[in-house]
């Protein structure tokens, strides 16, 4: 009984580090990639540092939102040079698709602005996700 | 030791390793402010040439905002730069001055061993991409190149 109460207490914390540990933002290796993200405390802009590449045969991008943190997000998509190209898009309601730009050019890498619209605490949850199509 | 002693110190042991995860990946930690994403983008220009006659590294805007930037984003900021840098210089020299884009070329080279162009900065697409442009231009076609700058670098002056 000792050794399976062990054995659960283990999995328990392998399972807990397992899902800690995942990355900021997903791997972009990916096409339609799963997205996520962590807010500071405060309302900052936050510049992440993935970068993705818009192709030939589609100039949009979207994001299917999904894991909606405490306070609502806003985001936009910034390129290399550290601008921001498109409007920033409020994003309301989970379960729904949101688009982030058009007619973005081939060849594009561009990497996603995020920002809180109200003051995230520490004690918010600040985990952002969903899927993103480009 | 008794049973109950090791399932004391197994407990613990767990314990320990969670809260070692959980402080390692605390999402602040992943976020800094102006001064050192200003400073990876110092460390890392200082370790790049750019082409002769080029204007040197803009340094990294100060934001208009209160802005936290996630690590890495100082550095790939300069290394994008220093990438349109050397493209610029092929396209312009690739047609006129052999030497100059041979250097060029040489230089963007080195991309491929960057920060930037990891995986953890770029996606699978943008570094395939780049290999095809760098085969493209070692073919005397500037299509790649061309295209890249026009949707990606076309701005740097205004940096």
């Amino acid at each position: 009984m000792n050794r399976v109460r062990v054995v659960v207490i283990m999995a328990t914390a392998i399972g807990t580090v397992m899902a800690l540990t995942g990355g900021a933002q997903a791997d972009p290796g990916r096409p339609n990639n799963h997205i996520e993200g962590d807010l500071p405390v405060g309302t900052a802009l936050v510049k992440y540092s993935t970068y993705r590449t818009v192709p030939a045969s589609w100039p949009n991008v979207d994001i299917y939102y999904d894991n909606k943190p405490d306070i609502s997000i806003k985001l936009g998509l910034r390129h290399i040079l550290g601008y921001q190209i498109t409007d920033s898009v409020e994003l309301g309601s989970t379960s729904r698709t949101y688009r982030l730009g058009t007619g973005i050019d081939a060849g594009t890498e561009f990497a996603i602005n995020a920002r809180s619209t109200d003051y995230a605490f520490g004690a918010n949850d600040r985990h952002w996700g969903g899927q993103l199509y480009w | 030791m008794d049973i109950g002693h090791r399932r004391h110190i197994a407990t613990m042991i767990t314990f320990g390793v969670i809260m070692v995860s959980i402080s390692g990946c605390s999402s602040e930690d992943e976020f800094t402010g102006y001064g050192p994403a200003a400073g990876e983008y110092r460390d890392a220009a200082a370790k790049l040439t750019l082409p002769g006659g080029a204007k040197g590294f803009p340094g990294l805007a100060k934001p208009e905002e209160e802005t936290s930037y996630q690590q890495g984003f100082g550095l790939t900021q300069a290394q994008f730069y220093w990438r349109c840098a050397w493209e610029r210089e092929w396209l312009d020299t690739q047609g006129s001055d052999g030497k100059r884009a041979k250097v060029a070329l040489f230089e963007l080279q080195k991309a491929h061993s960057m920060e930037f162009m990891s995986k953890k900065h770029l996606d699978d697409l943008g570094r395939s991409n780049f290999d095809a442009y760098m085969e493209q231009a070692k073919l005397g076609d500037p299509s790649g190149f061309q295209q890249h700058f026009k949707a990606n670098c076309k701005e740097m002056d205004r940096l």
